[in-house]
């Protein structure tokens, strides 16, 4: 159990706690925010990376989700709702940080020709099998565009289904498809980077050290 | 078989359904042997990740103290009331003391079951009753309001006429394909409207501007 | 005239007599005008917020609300032309502010009861209006979530972007230039989205209008429905969409037919026997466009 987790509260079911809530029970909003508020801070601490901004997400989206709680109305689940008010305010928070001719729609389906890695002309592209570990695919997942990153951080991380993400996003499952394979592709060719510079860094090293070695000698 | 074809194919149907085909393509080319065995190794290291983090203590002290500024926490709510369709009758209840509508909570249950769980079997049943209640409520409204002259009033009137005329020609459509889902749809549409409508009514006190 | 006692006193005796034969039908004007007509004020309050606040409008007087944005960090309210009929309260709780107008009794005086709001808020700033009259709701450059319900009164909105919801009996709403996601409901009232940004659209009424003149956006869904109404979408060259259009007992004029093709994901799509409805592609169907109407006509053009 977490150790942060707020007091317990008597068994709700999670309907019973949206009416609740709708009518400004304190308990039933810990309730709601006891069942949901882990997932979304996950969601929210990829797609930023950092966790003061996460906290900040995670408090703004569950602040809009429980303004706006009167209306909801059971057109879609509950967690489809609350995830798709998170992914909004990540995506328009990030949207703001940039330039602000940026879109929306560019932060779902961004330009691949200009923001794709540097790769070394005839390099063999190395195999991940083995090489991937938490750290550089952390990294590596920063590094995404932020709608790609959705689409992965979802699927990937979270393990949504396409038609659940199709209604977060409220994109189509065609679209969250292929969002997904772009987001592989992409975070492929970064851990290829990734793996080709910590080969070069460790050839360097090795070349450095004879060198070293060498110093050392010729000063005793 | 393309690599195109391949990719394309991992796209739309993942990696673990792979047929004969595309096993056959990826034995005699690298490549795409290379792309789905990275594309393997990363969403297995992507599963390994935590999907939930505990978030620190302090979110949710500065959420609740933030809800409750803003007075979106309020008292405890009336045990009696715990239900949607409990506080809807509730809301029509209040109004039907003022206005001797106490049939109008009917209407709340009435209405095509809100919410639904599911998309409903065309079923021309739930809709007579509905339509029996929210007649006879419309004539009480409409006894109550004729002397209201005011333009909102007016406006009201005018809406629930548009609707009731909907009404009728969904209803007809209903009677002739009642296999027709997209006539009942639009149906349950209207009749919550109409609901919203009188609900309106009742709200505007006679002689308004 | 003067009297022969002191002419200190005199003078001002008879000045005083004077002023209050003269003053007199003046004091009993006033008094009159008094109970003749209620007396126009403005009143108008500046509340400090901190970050991104939350507005809401209760307003069951006649006038316009008319909200638009600057960029201090202050939400000021002005509220024009306040007869005593109506009263206005104002109130905040930190980054909530809340302004409710009510009407204090009936008045045959036309006019009365009538008062405007201008709201000036931050550029980001979330809206809860509610108006139970037949003033027009007026939001202008301000970016965030919004829920605006009128009874009677038409919806205004030019370059407006974030999560629009937009609610109205018999009021239109028009929509310039917005962007982000937008649900719009109505009983007669009809909607332009004119040069819109929407990413996701979801527009239904009863017997309004409904007309999308703009871009799809690549990954956008826009479903517009109408009951007994038009519902006409115009799209250009550069669009890419997948296009369904139902109609039960309506009519579908495809002027487009040349730029529709069958659908590009090779999807197939189940005809219903109860209904008429066309199905395609322009371009590369990126976008989705779903037009619906049970006894209106569906309209799709092509920009020239």
């Amino acid at each position: 159990m977490a150790r942060n987790r707020p007091a317990e509260t008597k068994p709700l079911t999670e309907a019973d706690a949206i009416r609740l809530a709708q009518k400004g029970d304190a308990a039933a909003f810990e309730h709601l925010y006891g069942l949901h508020s882990r997932r979304v801070y996950a969601l929210c601490l990829r797609m930023v990376a950092n966790p003061a901004d996460a906290e900040d997400l995670a408090q703004e989206a569950f602040l809009q989700l429980f303004r706006k709680i009167a209306t909801f109305r059971g057109e879609s689940a509950f967690s489809t709702w609350l995830h798709r008010m998170t992914v909004n305010v990540v995506l328009m928070r990030l949207r703001k940080k940039t330039l602000p001719a940026v879109s929306l729609e560019e932060t779902m389906d961004p330009d691949d020709e200009n923001s794709g890695p540097k790769r070394d002309v005839g390099a063999p592209d190395l195999r991940l099998s083995g090489a991937v570990d938490r750290v550089n695919i952390e990294r590596c997942i920063e590094q995404l565009p932020p709608g790609y990153k959705t689409v992965f951080v979802l699927h990937d991380v979270q393990g949504y289904e396409h038609n659940e993400i199709a209604g977060i996003m409220e994109c189509s499952v065609g679209n969250s498809k292929s969002q997904l394979h772009k987001a592989r592709t992409r975070l492929r060719e970064y851990l290829q980077e990734e793996l080709r510079s910590q080969a070069r860094q460790a050839r360097q090293d090795q070349q450095d050290q004879p060198a070293a070695k060498a110093v050392t000698k010729s000063n005793e | 078989m393309k690599c195109t074809e391949l990719e394309r194919f991992v796209e739309q149907e993942g990696l673990d359904l792979l047929g004969d085909a595309q096993r056959k393509h990826l034995a005699e080319c690298a490549a795409c042997q290379a792309l789905v065995a990275d594309f393997a190794a990363l969403t297995s290291a992507a599963r390994e990740l935590p999907a939930e983090v505990d978030p620190p203590p302090q979110l949710w002290l500065a959420l609740r103290a933030q809800l409750e500024v803003e007075k979106i926490i309020r008292t405890a709510p009336d045990p009696a009331a715990s239900s949607w369709a409990d506080s809807l009758a509730g809301f029509f209840r209040l109004h039907a003391l003022q206005f001797g509508f106490a049939a109008a909570v009917l209407v709340a249950a009435a209405i095509v079951g809100w919410p639904p769980e599911q998309h409903p079997v065309p079923d021309a049943t739930p809709y007579a009753e509905t339509a029996a209640v929210l007649t006879r409520e419309v004539a009480h409204v409409q006894t109550v309001a004729k002397t209201a002259a005011s333009p909102v009033s007016q406006s009201l009137r005018a809406n629930l006429q548009v609707v009731d005329n909907f009404i009728a020609t969904c209803e007809r459509r209903v009677q002739q394909e009642p296999q027709d889902e997209v006539a009942h749809e639009y149906l349950t549409g209207a009749y919550q409207q109409k609901a919203e409508i009188l609900a309106a009514m009742m709200d505007t006190p006679v002689g308004e501007n | 005239m003067r009297t022969k006692l002191n002419s200190c006193i005199t003078i001002p005796a008879a000045w005083l007599s004077f002023c209050l034969l003269a003053g007199s039908p003046a004091l009993l004007a006033a008094q009159s005008a008094d109970q003749s007509f209620a007396p126009s004020l403005r009143v108008e309050r500046h509340f400090t917020v901190a970050h991104r606040p939350v507005v809401t409008i209760q307003n069951a007087a006649n006038g316009r609300v008319e909200v638009k944005s600057w960029k201090n960090a202050e939400v000021v309210i002005k509220a024009n032309r306040v007869s005593d009929r109506v009263g206005v309260e104002m109130e905040q709780a930190d980054s909530r502010i809340a302004l409710t107008a009510t009407l204090a009794e009936k008045s045959s005086r036309p006019g009365d009861g009538e008062t405007s709001f201008e709201i000036t808020v931050p550029e980001e700033t979330d809206l809860e209006i509610h108006t139970t009259n037949m003033g027009t709701i007026y939001i202008e450059q301000v970016y965030g979530d919004m829920t605006l319900e009128s009874r009677a009164g038409d919806v205004h909105l030019k370059e407006v972007s974030g999560y629009i919801i937009v609610k109205t009996m018999g009021g239109s709403l028009l929509c310039m230039q917005c962007a982000g996601k937008l649900n719009f409901t109505s009983v007669s009232g009809g909607a332009q989205f004119l040069q819109p940004q929407l990413s996701s659209l979801s527009a239904s009424s009863t017997s309004g209008n409904l007309l999308y003149d703009g871009d799809f956006l690549r990954t956008g869904i826009y479903t517009l429905k109408s009951g007994m109404g038009l519902v006409e979408v115009r799209f250009s060259d550069s669009d890419s969409f997948d296009l369904r259009a139902i109609t039960t007992t309506g009519a579908v004029d495809n002027q487009a037919a040349a730029f529709l093709k069958p659908d590009s994901h090779g999807l197939k799509h189940l005809s219903s026997r109860f209904a008429h409805s066309l199905t395609g592609s322009v371009n590369a169907g990126l976008a989705q466009v779903n037009l619906s109407t049970f006894s209106g006509t569906i309209r799709i053009r092509k920009r020239d």
